[in-house]
């Protein structure tokens, strides 16, 4: 069998490139290469959005991707903001039998695809130029790139600044022009590898906990027979454990990297956080509500960290 | 009489289609420079502009070609075609080109239905205003429809040898404007 | 194989006639069924890549250019020139290069140019004693500094297919436009005496009489201002290329209703109808370029053919020329959105392993797309200008191959082999 692997955001050489490489190399081997696998980096398949749906429509079959919201908007739970507030719960949550997995695994097989489990990163922050904001007074004035899903812009109003939803390929041109001021959708590492030149400082936020997920399309899963199918899951089994070790000392890493090249980086203190998380969870997660379900909701008001 | 009818009805469809490109246009400029006006006047970051300015972008890049169909007007290498005298060989030739056309129309026509098929199957919403997918993407539907009913018309047209004048003619006929 | 037969396909629909857009999608139909692909996603993925913020300035930049026709901010320019510089030797050859020049800082294509600053200028030229043939070459190949000098059709189209930055793409191509101008200036003036005799200015009958410079500088004002909002607002900050593409087709309605006053509901109506249709057509082509561009991307023919060219040459001077050679060869037999969203991309793996910037190499390819437009037999600007210069096109084609030779080939050259004169200005505006 041949299968089709991607990832929508990570070149070949980053952190997300090798754990495709890793991951290839684990199938390939444990199926004596009964399984050829193909890898495809960020936009060799073109755009996020492209490269989901080929792995919804199974032309991708096994992918690492950063989920999207347009197929079910409650995929965007994971982009609660302040869900979680510390490393120790948030792997608790995502680990598998946590609260967070279980509930994505259900989620995405809705749509058709195989949740084989979570690729943490980190939680992310505000990277920005010319000036920075460690609480909502003085994001005023601070236009910021977010994410195009729900609700990034949202969250990011909440904390007091301005925003321009952007896609990931178009955020490079916003910044040079002066569009935005600043990024606000990533772990450190992004912010450091394509946009150091042009930006100063790194706030740590905290406002989601990033992640990718590990998944396949059923359809294509089907079609393995039963030792193909758990050397697949096997092998996402591993290189999602090699990331929940991993993944703490990696973004540790390029905090040091960033501060090398010139970047000035910010944590903020626990009553800093907590205004900020009062904030969001005040006036987004009613949005949320609307969007995704009380019932979801109400799992997370019940598991979320409390303030 | 039947001419007369089609004659008719092509200028309703005209009107249409020219109506659906000014409207678009006009929210296209519009919804655009009130973003920026909105971001730099007001300081408002409006969620969800943008996805609506892009179904009007769409709808406006559909139908710009459906016009183009409906006036012959699309980009086209005509050297062959200027250089053939013979009027039979021309009518001929213009046959053919045209049930080429439709042949390829088709094939465009049934990769927008499967898109649009496989759309109800797994249906998606924008991010910000969660409007569906299948609002912009019918726009290609339509325009794929449209320009293999504007080839089948050709055809027709070639057959029965109703279009004496070469149907093809060169994109820059469209300067017409000034 | 399979690839030369969809080049032969692609050829043969193209050569015998079949409209652009519907060739591009008959070699989709061949590929997508010698390569199996998924019908749910063929479209889909199409759609997807047209469905771009920073294509939306395509249709709006078209609409401008229509609208500086319709609502006489060309003629206001035109005039500005020529009272500028017309009445020195080759002055008004001179004339049309730079008004060409000026009305591409506001206009994304050369079709615009061809239109209006030939309808204005190409019957005054003839009375100063310039043949009609050499003024519609002249013409052709000046109208193309509309895609060289920001903002640019061929510019957003390659940034989007290529994920480029469009502001980096328009800086670009500023200093081969610069070098351009230059080039068929002297050409012009070189020209003048040898090829034809001018005749000096008041020795002909029936000219209009010229107005004073400050007058004719205080009406093209409104117009001059249009350059300046347009590229003073990309590179200062204010907004995104799209924004300001619609900044300017609004300020072209205003200007064109309340100031010149030449535009009408009438008039307003037509030119944002035949700018819906222009667009239509290119967006067509681009649809189907990008289908055939993901097929061949999943089977990974631009890295096989990288692969395949690298083993057989070596030098990178040497893959530098053999991409011009062949850039321009495509240039002469296909049109140029074609060459610009199918075929330079294609190479694009290869310049960068061959150590080329992206951003030159999206300067080179827009040089390639002035020559290609004016080069038969595919050459619809140069036919265009024959058309608007009301010529037969044999009497416009020695001196368009002439101009070509002398100042295209050359630029396109220098552009290529001198990565500093593209890269000089991305750089001073800190985008690279
Ligand atoms: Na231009
Ligand atoms: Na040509």
């Amino acid at each position: 069998a041949t299968l089709k692997m991607a990832t929508d955001s990570g070149a070949q050489g980053s952190p997300a490139g090798d754990t495709l490489d890793r991951w290839a190399e684990l199938i390939e081997k444990n199926s004596n290469g009964d399984i050829d696998v193909k890898v495809f980096y960020q936009n060799e398949l073109g755009s996020q959005n492209e490269v989901f749906d080929l792995h919804v429509a199974g032309d991708v079959d096994v992918m690492l991707n950063w989920p999207m919201t347009s197929y079910d908007k409650r995929i965007g739970v994971i982009y609660t903001p302040y869900m979680t507030l510390s490393w120790d719960e948030a792997l608790k949550a995502y680990s598998p039998g946590g609260w967070v997995n279980n509930m994505l695994g259900g989620i995405y097989s809705d749509i058709g695809l195989k949740f084989f489990g979570p690729w943490p990163e980190g939680f992310n922050g505000v990277a920005t130029r010319g000036k920075y904001a460690t609480n909502i007074a003085e994001a005023e004035g601070l236009k910021v790139r977010t994410m195009t899903v729900f609700p990034a812009p949202q969250t990011m109003q909440a904390l007091g600044y301005q925003t321009a939803a952007i896609d990931w390929g178009e955020v490079y041109t916003s910044l040079q022009t002066g569009v935005v001021d600043g990024e606000a959708g990533n772990v450190i590492y992004w912010d450091y590898e394509y946009f150091r030149d042009l930006l100063d400082y790194y706030v740590r936020s905290k406002h989601f906990f990033m992640t990718g997920v590990l998944s396949m399309n059923q359809e294509s899963f089907d079609e393995l027979n039963e030792e193909q199918q758990k050397v697949v899951a096997e092998a996402a089994k591993e290189v999602m454990m090699a990331q929940f070790k991993a993944a703490k000392e990696q973004d540790q890493h390029y905090v040091k990297e960033a501060e090398k090249a010139g970047m000035k980086y910010f944590e903020l203190s626990d009553e800093q956080i907590a205004e900020f998380a009062r904030a969001a969870r005040e006036k987004v997660w009613p949005l949320m509500d609307a969007e995704i379900g009380s019932e979801i909701m109400d799992t997370i008001r019940a598991n979320a960290t409390k303030l | 009489m039947i001419v007369r009818f089609f004659t008719a009805l092509d200028h309703k469809i005209g009107w249409f289609l020219n109506a659906t490109a000014l409207i678009s246009s006009l929210m296209l400029v519009g919804l655009m420079l009130f973003l920026v006006a909105a971001r730099y006047i007001f300081g408002w970051s409006i969620v969800g502009l943008l996805e609506l300015i892009m179904m009007f972008g769409m709808w406006l890049y559909m139908v710009g070609s459906l016009i183009a169909s409906r006036k012959r007007e699309h980009l086209v290498v005509d050297f062959i075609q200027t250089n053939i005298r013979d009027r039979q060989i021309r009518r001929i030739h213009q046959g053919f080109l045209s049930l080429v056309t439709l042949v390829i129309t088709l094939f465009f026509v049934y990769l927008s239905y499967r898109m649009l098929k496989w759309g109800m199957r797994r249906p998606q919403h924008t991010p910000g205003l969660s409007l569906p997918l299948w609002i912009p993407q019918s726009a290609i539907m339509f325009a794929s429809v449209g320009c293999a009913v504007y080839a089948l018309r050709d055809f027709i047209q070639s057959v029965i040898g109703y279009h004496p004048e070469p149907v093809v003619v060169a994109e820059t006929d469209q300067q017409e404007t000034n | 194989m399979e690839g030369l037969i969809a080049v032969g396909i692609l050829l043969f629909l193209m050569i015998v006639g079949i409209p652009v857009a519907w060739s591009f999608a008959g070699v989709l139909a061949y590929l997508a069924f010698i390569y199996d692909a998924n019908f749910n996603t063929l479209m889909l993925q199409g759609y997807r890549s047209i469905d771009s913020v920073i294509l939306i300035a395509l249709p709006l930049f078209v609409l401008t250019g229509y609208l500086m026709q319709s609502g006489g901010i060309a003629h206001r320019l035109v005039n500005f020139i020529e009272v500028l510089v017309g009445k020195r030797k080759g002055g008004m050859g001179a004339s049309m290069v730079l008004a060409s020049g000026i009305f591409g800082a506001i206009a994304g294509t050369a079709t615009a140019a061809v239109a209006s600053i030939g309808t204005i200028m190409v019957g005054p030229l003839e009375k100063r004693g310039y043949p009609r043939g050499y003024s519609s070459a002249l013409l052709g190949i000046s109208s193309l500094l509309g895609i060289l000098i920001p903002p640019s059709i061929t510019m957003i189209l390659f940034a989007v297919v290529t994920r480029q930055s469009v502001a980096a793409c328009f800086a670009a191509s500023i200093g081969p436009a610069l070098l351009l101008i230059a080039g068929l200036i002297i050409a012009n003036r070189f020209s003048v005496g040898r090829l034809f005799n001018e005749i000096a200015v008041g020795a002909q009958e029936g000219m209009s009489e010229q107005p004073s410079r400050g007058k004719a500088a205080w009406r093209a004002l409104p117009a001059l201002s249009l350059p300046v909002v347009i590229l003073g607002g990309i590179y200062g900050g204010v907004c995104t290329p799209t924004e300001a593409a619609a900044i300017a087709a609004f300020m072209a309605i205003v200007i064109g209703f309340f100031v010149y006053k030449d535009l009408t509901i009438n008039r307003f109506g037509k030119s944002v109808i035949a700018a819906a249709e222009t667009t239509g057509t290119v967006i067509l082509i681009l649809l189907f370029s990008f289908m055939i561009g993901r097929i061949l991307a999943s089977e990974r023919i631009p890295q096989e053919l990288t692969k395949t060219i690298t083993e057989l040459v070596q030098d990178p001077m040497m893959i530098l020329i053999a991409v011009n050679i062949f850039l321009i060869i495509t240039g002469m037999i296909m049109d140029d959105v074609s060459v610009t969203v199918v075929v330079a991309p294609l190479f694009m793996p290869l310049m960068v392993a061959s150590g080329v910037d992206p951003i030159h190499y999206a300067s080179i390819v827009a040089c390639s797309v002035v020559i290609g437009a004016n080069s038969p037999p595919v050459a619809p600007i140069l036919y265009m200008a024959c058309r608007i210069g009301q010529v037969p096109i044999h009497k416009a084609v020695m001196p368009a191959i002439a101009l070509m030779v002398c100042v295209g080939l050359p630029v396109m050259a220098v552009t290529s082999f001198v990565p500093e004169l593209s890269l000089f200005f991305p750089r001073l505006l800190g985008l690279i």
